[in-house]
């Protein structure tokens, strides 16, 4: 059952097999499969349960009620980057584009080798991969709903001959609404609030919403239990408590979250590498302007992909679209000139670029303040891929047929000619010169083989904690350089039935009695 | 908006300087429907700053002063307070502002004009008006509903 902050009138007690924290791509994940087999399962989710009811086709509405800080989360660094992250039942898969790509044969190679992660097998992931595209109906997005917006972006690549394509996406009869970042409203794509959430709930899992959880109890070096309270949605305030005995915790509270709540607990941190090593995919747009109407809200916002460049350069530019109201503020220019540019905006195409960076930035749990801080400082290579990203872009662009381009960089308010793109590959930009978002949060609690040098081991314990699980963006080494959701549920599948065989053989070890 | 009308998070005379910025944040244009600089000043305040996190008000608020006071100062040619000056002239101070050399005040604009641009854009009539009509694509949404097998 899916219990509101409504359903609880008195403090809460409760007993399982599995507690976990978080509802999002690892979170629900997990307790859908350890519910399947059979185990009782508790989850904890900060933020409130919406249905496609809530989801009012208007996009500043969505933000305000299902984004973290309202989507206000950001990066310290050169430049501050934009970090939206979801705060609802399914996490960010609520509130992402839906793309499912598995993990690249390079990054898991690269894993393999450098970091210890033999066991993570390329076959067997793939097993896994399998078992959640089936579930999620994962398939190539359909050209008749990309819209306008993709395919113009589309022909300008297949002009110039880069490889190009439509993306996986988990969606099901979709019909481009193009609202896919603020709660798709005919429940087409399968987002966890839809899919693994309903589903653990149907095999028996409680998930208790508008619930934080704030302390993970240890006992005798091994997590026994989550402690914590529910929120009221209205006023933000700590009401009824929750105590939630368990044998296993998995932490799941994705890549910014889980690691400051292990900072603030002072948990699992022997190897000081929790919170380090902070990359976030950081993504940079441009805007295009065509003598026809391109209405780019209209078809799924991210369909099409290049990765021309992805091989040597680690760039995927991948579609990044949003209605007006959201939109507005990407374009350059104040006053007339930018209510001149808005005016013309069914006219006008948007795509992104997003960078496999290897800037690690940092997340810390700094006293007397209730946040994490991001830190994150781009560094020179990363700073010149994502110069590289906008060239192509606006390449890309202006061979489509763009008249202008709006490249959305400091004092370069509008590219009216393929020669001014020439001109921008040789400029010497920095960090600050642009408008960074990102959308992937990686990398906090490393897996790895090390103990000195990772939170967790291959199967996402903790090495400090035992029976603490990790199962987010956070495990990962490094980098994913595609968009990850498809790679947490994938790991966190694999870390559901390596915890299944823990509980079973206790189980059978002790004639089934808790071992608790 | 009366100046007796009370607001939630804004003091009136906050709300006095964002209503005078509005519209030239926003500019004009015959594509456009007219700024309702009153309505979106009572949007930001209940809708928005109100939902917003304490930190974020308080930069917001800091951003409506430092407008008043100090960005005269950095992007006028001669000192005026905001309110004083024409709106030829708010129009190049924000256009100034939005161009800044220094970054952390380039960016400090970008984060004024989102939450005017939510306010204006995000009302349907504005978005109706450049295309996306968020109440048909609601109520066809309405209409259909994917279940899983």
């Amino acid at each position: 059952m899916i219990l509101s902050y409504q359903d609880i009138h008195s403090n809460v007690k409760v007993d399982c097999d599995v507690a976990v924290i978080g509802s999002g791509a690892g979170g629900a994940v997990i307790a859908k499969e350890l519910a399947e087999m059979g185990h009782s399962v508790v989850v904890v989710e900060e933020g409130g349960y919406f249905t496609r009811k809530d989801f009012r086709c208007r996009p500043v509405e969505s933000m305000l009620l299902m984004y973290r800080d309202k989507g206000q989360t950001f990066t310290l660094g050169r430049p501050i980057c934009i970090l939206p992250l979801g705060k609802t039942v399914g996490g960010t898969t609520t509130i992402n584009s839906g793309t499912c790509l598995r993990i690249p044969p390079k990054v898991l190679k690269d894993w393999q080798e450098n970091y210890g992660l033999k066991e993570l097998g390329e076959e067997e992931l793939g097993l896994f991969y399998e078992r959640i595209e089936k579930f999620l109906y994962v398939q190539p997005a359909d050209p008749e709903v990309v819209g306008t917006n993709n395919l113009k972006f589309k022909e300008g690549a297949d002009k110039l001959g880069y490889s190009a394509g439509f993306l996986r996406r988990n969606a099901k009869e979709c019909e481009g609404t193009g609202l896919c970042a603020f709660g798709c409203p005919i429940d087409a794509k399968q987002s966890m609030n839809v899919s693994y959430i309903p589903e653990a709930s149907n095999l028996g899992a409680s998930i208790y919403t508008n619930c934080l959880a704030e302390k993970i109890a240890v006992e005798n070096g091994r997590a026994t239990g989550i402690l914590g309270h529910f929120v009221d949605p209205d006023s933000g305030r700590k009401t009824k408590s929750i105590q939630v005995g368990t044998k296993v915790v998995i932490l799941a509270a994705g890549a910014i979250y889980s690691p400051y709540f292990l900072l603030k607990n002072k948990l699992a941190n022997s190897s000081g590498q929790v919170g380090k090593h902070l990359r976030i995919h950081p993504c940079v747009g441009t805007g295009a302007l065509f003598d026809q109407d391109i209405g780019c809200w209209d078809g799924i916002p991210q369909s099409v992909y290049v990765d021309e460049f992805f091989e040597e350069e680690g760039i995927v530019l991948e579609g990044a679209v949003t209605p007006p109201d959201v939109q507005s503020n990407t374009l350059p220019y104040a006053g007339n000139e930018h209510a001149r540019l808005m005016s013309q905006f069914s006219k006008i195409a948007l795509f992104g670029s997003m960078v496999s960076d290897t800037t690690e930035g940092s997340v810390r749990a700094l006293p007397f303040y209730h946040k994490p801080t991001m830190l994150y400082d781009l560094n020179k290579d990363d700073i010149r891929r994502l110069q590289l990203s906008v060239v192509h872009l606006a390449e890309i662009w202006f061979t489509a047929g763009a008249k202008r381009v709006y490249p959305m960089l400091a004092r370069i308010p509008e590219l009216t000619s393929p020669k001014q793109v020439e001109e921008l590959k040789r400029l010497k930009l920095k960090g600050n010169d642009f408008i960074v978002t990102a959308y992937h949060p990686m990398g906090t609690c490393r897996m790895g083989s090390d103990p000195t040098k990772s939170v967790v081991n291959v199967n996402c314990e903790t090495w400090d904690v035992k029976k603490l699980f990790i199962c987010d963006a956070s495990v990962f080494p490094t980098s994913l350089g595609v968009n990850p959701q498809m790679t947490i549920m994938a790991i966190a599948t694999r870390t559901a039935a390596y915890i299944d065989g823990v509980l079973s053989k206790n189980k059978c070890n002790k004639g089934g009695d808790n071992e608790r | 908006m009366e100046s007796s009308e009370r607001y939630k998070m804004l003091t009136r005379y906050e709300a006095e300087i964002l209503k005078a910025a509005i519209p030239d944040v926003l500019g004009k244009d015959e594509g456009l429907p007219p700024v309702d600089a009153d309505g979106i000043v009572r949007w930001i305040d209940t809708q928005y700053l109100a939902k917003s996190s304490f930190e974020f008000r308080t930069l917001y608020r800091f951003l409506i002063l430092a407008l008043q006071f100090f960005f005269p100062l950095f992007f006028g040619s001669e000192y005026k307070i905001f309110l004083s000056l024409s709106s030829e002239e708010k129009q190049r101070l924000f256009q100034k502002w939005s161009e800044s050399k220094l970054y952390l005040l380039r960016n400090s604009f970008t984060l004024f004009r989102l939450v005017i641009c939510f306010g204006y854009y995000g009302q349907d009539e504005v978005s109706k008006a450049i295309g996306y009509d968020a109440e048909s694509k609601l109520a066809e949404a309405s209409k259909r509903q994917v279940v899983r097998d």
